[in-house]
């Protein structure tokens, strides 16, 4: 009895996320559940994706009333059209592809452009290289982390918003395409690699020997 | 594929060690593993690939409000109320209806008519509520099963008072003492705490309150979910208007003195939770503090001679062990006091 309440408290998961009977499953049984009409499944979902659903949809536009509609509208197409939705083993993934779609179009709207193989000029997708996990112990590091921010300012949106899909977010080619409207994989892992090569030009691969030789062997634990 | 000669460059565009640094599963971490075991030169390496991946991220995040957060949600299930499905009613069923609505018409009619003929009407006064009160005396701890399916575990020597009309417009209870909730979800129908100059409202979350009057400090913390905590400004008898909201291994302790509230982060919850399976943590606390628990845990009156410094601080963890038990080991660590039990009395001395 004991030891199963602190297995449940460990479990606790980070970064705020709500933990509930759902949490351990994987996403395409939770999404089943939703469309089979069980509410809490519907519950799990929004306290889980409302907030990077939120933060995901600034990155297109810094309208908090417009961003906040797109992805209340969001959550009541789900609700509504619960029968009619097809399965999916990506929450996150769903969700950013009818968000994003949605965002573009009130923002087409009002602008009366349409974004197709453009971003709106308010798109954020900026990109930082955290301190916490990006260990800095000496210059040649704070060098290399320095070239990297020059090179990233170097990309383009789109390139920016692909980095961030393929690092950050944890999407692969077939996805990045689907959100980003490309008829082919192969155009986003095309997108991706041309930043690669930019960053490449501004971090060359000498300076990150140095950067090895100079790790300490304390990291070796990690493994 | 070959990775032999693979640099940071070329591990940080490779699809197969991306998929092993964002989602690992057993294939690729069995494979990583192995092959880092057969190739330890390519440790650091892969190390600062993975350090690289890793620290990117959204430079600007933006976060909603408790607010928005708990607006958008309700809009949402009002909004699914509003477009309920239509039911497709036969004609018969339909003509029923209007029937029913016609007599109903007539009889309400017939009402008012004699109504009128008749004195005044009694007015519905408004009803008195009434609460029901559970409590523990020392030594004593209990469950109270809510009736909207919440449960509370009161602590020795607390008290829950619950309002009559409890979970019909909202849940609202006041508390003295200690306790542990764990609310049901029912975000039309927040959950209300009244405890000393601390209001907490949650919509389904689990967390621990502490509110004994005679203590310095109320202290809430949270195990799971989310909880706002408005306080109370005695002098105009008004709850601040911005809450401060607690997330899942934050505590909020409230001085009643100074008025403050300091928020901790990344509290132990095993600390938070262990009373509710009869164990005692302490880290670092004073004396007085671990007397004054002793006496609600156990039921005891303990009297403490002068000479006893009771501020040094202590350290330990009591898994259900007796009064006896726990005195023994708190005077082994201290050095620093004898102790004597007799029925329900204790007395520390030097």
């Amino acid at each position: 009895m004991k030891t199963l309440k602190v297995e449940k408290l460990n479990n606790l998961s980070e970064k705020g996320k709500i933990v509930s009977a759902f949490s351990s499953m994987k996403d395409g049984d939770v999404w089943q559940l939703f469309l089979n009409g069980n509410g809490e499944a519907f519950n799990h979902i929004y306290y889980n994706y409302f907030p990077i659903l939120f933060n995901y949809g600034h990155q297109f536009c810094q309208d908090r009333a417009l961003v906040k509609d797109a992805v209340q509208e969001l959550f009541i197409y789900l609700k509504e059209k619960r029968k009619k939705l097809g399965q999916t083993n990506n929450i996150k993934f769903y969700l950013y592809k009818c968000l994003r779609r949605n965002i573009l179009k009130a923002l087409s709207k009002n602008k009366n452009i349409v974004y197709v193989d453009n971003l709106p000029s308010t798109a954020d997708f900026e990109i930082s290289i955290s301190h916490e996990t990006f260990m800095i112990r000496n210059q040649s590091q704070i060098e290399i982390k320095k070239r990297l921010e020059q090179g990233i300012e170097k990309l383009t949106k789109r390139q920016k918003e692909a980095i961030i899909y393929y690092y950050y977010e944890g999407f692969n080619y077939e996805q990045i395409a689907e959100l980003m409207m490309f008829s082919k994989a192969e155009y986003a892992r095309k997108l991706v690699y041309r930043s690669l090569d930019t960053l490449k030009k501004y971090v060359p691969e000498t300076l990150i020997l140095t950067w090895l030789g100079s790790v300490s062997v304390l990291q070796k634990g990690i493994f | 594929m070959n990775y032999n000669n693979y640099q940071v460059s070329d591990f940080i565009a490779d699809d197969f060690f991306i998929k092993w640094v964002k989602s690992p599963d057993a294939e690729s971490e069995y494979f990583w593993q192995n092959w880092l075991k057969q190739h330890p030169e390519k440790l650091e390496e892969v190390q600062n690939a993975r350090d690289l991946i890793v620290s990117i991220g959204y430079r600007n995040q933006y976060q909603p409000t408790e607010d928005e957060f708990i607006e958008v949600l309700e809009n949402v299930h009002r909004k699914q109320n509003k477009f309920q499905p239509k039911r497709n009613f036969s004609i018969v069923y339909r003509a029923l209806g209007r029937a029913a609505v016609i007599i109903l018409m007539l009889s309400v009619g017939w009402y008012y008519y004699q109504d009128k003929k008749v004195e005044k009407v009694e007015k519905t006064v408004p009803k008195e509520i009434t609460y029901i009160t559970k409590s523990t005396s020392r030594g004593q701890n209990s469950t109270l099963n809510l009736p909207d399916g919440s449960l509370v575990r009161l602590n020795a020597e607390s008290s829950l008072k619950i309002p009559d009309n409890f979970g019909k417009e909202n849940r609202e209870v006041f508390l003295s003492g200690e306790a542990f909730f764990e609310v049901n979800r029912d975000t039309l129908r927040p959950f209300i705490i009244h405890s000393g100059d601390l209001l907490t409202t949650v919509l389904g979350t689990s967390f621990n309150i502490t509110s004994y009057p005679d203590d310095q400090l109320q202290q809430i913390a949270v195990v799971s979910g989310r909880v706002s905590v408005m306080n109370l400004d005695t002098s105009s008898n008004n709850y601040s208007k911005e809450p401060a909201l607690l997330l899942p291994k934050q505590l909020l302790i409230y001085d009643k003195e100074s008025k403050v509230n300091q928020i901790k982060h990344d509290i132990d919850l095993e600390n938070v939770v262990a009373w509710t399976e009869g164990v005692l943590i302490y880290q670092n606390e004073n004396l007085k503090k671990i007397l004054k628990d002793l006496e609600r845990w156990y039921g005891v009156e303990i009297s403490v001679s002068p000479a006893v410094d009771q501020t040094g601080k202590y350290s330990g963890t009591f898994d259900n062990k007796n009064l006896e038990n726990v005195l023994m080991g708190l005077s082994f660590t201290s050095r620093n006091f004898k102790y004597r039990i007799k029925d329900k009395k204790v007395w520390i001395e030097k």
